[in-house]
């Protein structure tokens, strides 16, 4: 899963940039609005840490527009501010998590797990439909009990699926969320990625829907 | 004032002992005379009779204790030494004929204060004495005269005065069972009940110093919410690099990681230093420690603490001071604040960029310029530049703090700190100005 990690310094960021690595998820660091939005009209990241205090700009203002997107990605912000003001504040403009600095790496990881897992509607980090059971901690999947070998691309493209379960995600999103910004020939590799995770998981679980993309098959 | 009540009653107390005595003087004079007068004038008289007589009459006039027979001694004299009566005495004073008293004074024999008086033909002399119990008796008697009615006047004073006192000093205690009353942190205004005109200049001056104090802690409390939250920032660096560190499984990734980690404590340590330099100046009013420097090696002991990291950055760090320039100074403080001054040169200005510190007097100033020709700082924002937690442009080390130090540590010295324009109209021009004779 992507993070994208809004933070303005230079330190703080680099160090919570190489931590997010270290514990799994794919993260991208940007250091201005600017860049922030450049970056959300391309791909999608299934996560937005934000700082507040930016050079170009409120924090808040992101907010706004990640509502304003089709796409509600989860926000967690992370700031040196505690009021109580600036907490409801940023709660009631659409942040789904406040943490105020300094916060430990793990209570972080802990945090973002939370959210991601509330925004795909499920109630622990071990996502199961039917027979399949996807360990997001883990990075690993498991059919009746049997371990699934499955590629970093494909398990990307299952939990992706998976997180948007019960609704359709449109091939350019779903490219997006996988590859980032759009590559040449990604359209043929995600054929191909459907595929192969099709053979893998059972052909049913994985619904085309014409003209549009693709979704989880309900259970 | 106890004391000159004391005195005074002291003094009193001989003074009626005075009056007694001129007191016993006078009668005895008095009846001296009577009896020798009598006895000369009728000599068959009964001498007791007549004495009893004349003091039956004495006693109408004024005197200050009664006096009986059994008080008196007396002996009548003819001037040839003849004895014509005396008085039967239990303790006599002896025979005191003509010649063995002076005449006209009293004097003191055997216990007995005795007078010897001369008939007014000069044939007849009578003594007449007053035992000492008598003498006790006038005394004391003029004692209770005097001196009782003043103890009791002393005492009704002493209780109007205590009266008074309580009830004038009410208001003080009122005013002190308030200021008591409130509770530790109350700094608000005190406003006693009732209000008393002569409590007043007190009553604003208390006020006056809770104003005072109320305004330094809002300060105080103010700068510690903002150094807390100076310090989350660089926390939170330091927190995540050592996540870093303890989970990087590559040693040169890790290595890497470590050196993070020091920049990042470094980082911490530099805030917390510049903030407490800062919580030290601002509790002083003037600079401590003052000894006399030497300007030019302050100069010199900056630009070597600097110029390896000014090399590493590509800056040309120099300096030009003309000779010796002393001035009484807190060297550490100074010097400090000067280095904040070149490091903040360094920090905000590309590489390749000129650094220069130089230093001269003029106008019986000392003036030391740290001056760059980098991008400076726009007018407007000039001013904010001073503020504390002030960071202007994007550079992320650094506190906030270094203009606001340099400010303080001046002013501490009696000076002030300018911002003009660098160079060739480019860059920043700070200039420290600190009078000589500070």
């Amino acid at each position: 899963m992507r993070v994208m990690l809004v933070e303005d310094d230079l330190q703080l960021g680099a160090a919570l940039n190489r931590a997010f690595e270290l514990n799994g998820f794919e993260s991208v660091w940007v250091r201005r609005l600017k860049e922030a939005r450049a970056f959300m009209e391309g791909a999608a990241p299934s996560l937005i840490i934000l700082d507040l205090g930016l050079p170009d700009g409120e924090g808040l203002t992101l907010l706004q527009f990640v509502r304003g997107q089709e796409r509600a990605v989860p926000v967690i912000v992370v700031t040196a501010r505690d009021s109580l003001e600036d907490c409801v504040q940023a709660l009631n403009s659409g942040a789904d998590d406040y943490v105020t600095k300094p916060v430990a790496v793990p209570e972080l990881v802990a945090r973002i797990h939370a959210v991601l897992r509330r925004s795909a509607g499920f109630a622990t980090d071990q996502w199961v439909f039917g027979e399949l059971s996807i360990d997001l901690t883990r990075h690993s999947v498991s059919l009746s009990g049997e371990p699934v070998p499955l590629t970093p691309t494909e398990f990307k493209l299952l939990v992706e699926l998976a997180r948007h379960s019960g609704r359709v995600i449109p091939r350019e999103t779903l490219i997006a969320l996988i590859w980032g910004a759009t590559a040449d020939g990604s359209n043929t590799a995600l054929d191909y990625q459907v595929h192969g995770l099709r053979k893998k998981i059972g052909g049913q679980r994985i619904l085309t829907v014409r003209g549009i993309g693709f979704r989880m098959a309900d259970v | 004032m106890t004391l000159v009540w004391v005195a005074f009653g002291a003094l009193a107390l001989a003074d009626s002992r005075r009056v007694a005595r001129e007191q016993i003087d006078r009668d005895l004079a008095f009846l001296a005379q009577s009896l020798a007068n009598i006895t000369s004038l009728a000599p068959d008289a009964n001498v007791g009779v007549a004495l009893g007589e004349t003091l039956r009459n004495f006693q109408q006039r004024k005197s200050i204790q009664p006096m009986d027979l059994s008080d008196i001694t007396y002996q009548v004299w003819s001037v040839d030494g003849t004895l014509i009566a005396r008085s039967p005495d239990l303790h006599s004073p002896g025979d005191l004929g003509p010649g063995e008293l002076p005449l006209g004074r009293s004097v003191e024999r055997s216990g007995w204060i005795v007078a010897a008086q001369a008939s007014q033909d000069r044939r007849i002399v009578a003594v007449v004495g007053e035992s000492s119990p008598y003498r006790a008796k006038v005394a004391h008697a003029a004692m209770r005269k005097f001196l009782y009615p003043y103890f009791i006047l002393a005492l009704c004073l002493a209780v109007v005065v205590w009266v008074a006192m309580r009830y004038g000093l009410r208001p003080l205690r009122e005013l002190a069972a308030t200021v008591e009353g409130r509770s530790e942190s109350d700094l608000s205004p005190c406003v006693p009940k009732r209000s008393y005109l002569e409590l007043e200049p007190l009553v604003s001056a208390l006020n006056g110093t809770f104003a005072r104090i109320q305004r330094m802690l809002e300060a105080e409390r103010e700068f510690f919410a903002d150094a807390a939250h100076e310090l989350r920032t660089p926390l939170a660096v330091l927190s995540a690099q050592a996540h870093v560190v303890a989970h990087e499984s590559e040693p040169a990734a890790r290595l890497t990681a470590v050196r993070a980690l020091d920049e990042g404590i470094a980082r911490a340590a530099n805030v917390l230093q510049r903030l407490l330099l800062l919580a030290r100046l601002d509790a002083t009013k003037t600079a401590k420690d003052k000894i006399p420097t030497d300007i030019a090696d302050l100069i010199g002991d900056v630009v070597t603490i600097r110029c390896a990291t000014a090399k590493a950055t590509g800056h040309e760090l120099s300096s030009n001071v003309q000779g010796p320039l002393l001035l009484r100074c807190n060297s550490n403080d100074l010097r400090t604040a000067l280095d904040c001054l070149v490091d903040n040169a360094l920090k905000h200005t590309p590489p390749g960029s000129h650094v220069s510190i130089t230093a001269n007097i003029a106008d019986r100033e000392v003036i030391i310029t740290v001056a760059d020709d980098g991008p400076g700082i726009p007018p407007d924002l000039q001013e904010r530049a001073f503020r504390r937690f002030e960071r202007l442009g994007a550079t992320q080390d650094g506190s906030g703090l270094g203009l606001a130090i340099v400010r303080r540590v001046t002013e501490l010295h009696g000076g002030r700190v300018l911002l003009r324009q660098g160079p060739g109209g480019r860059g920043c021009r700070f200039e420290i100005r600190i009078p000589l004779a500070a």
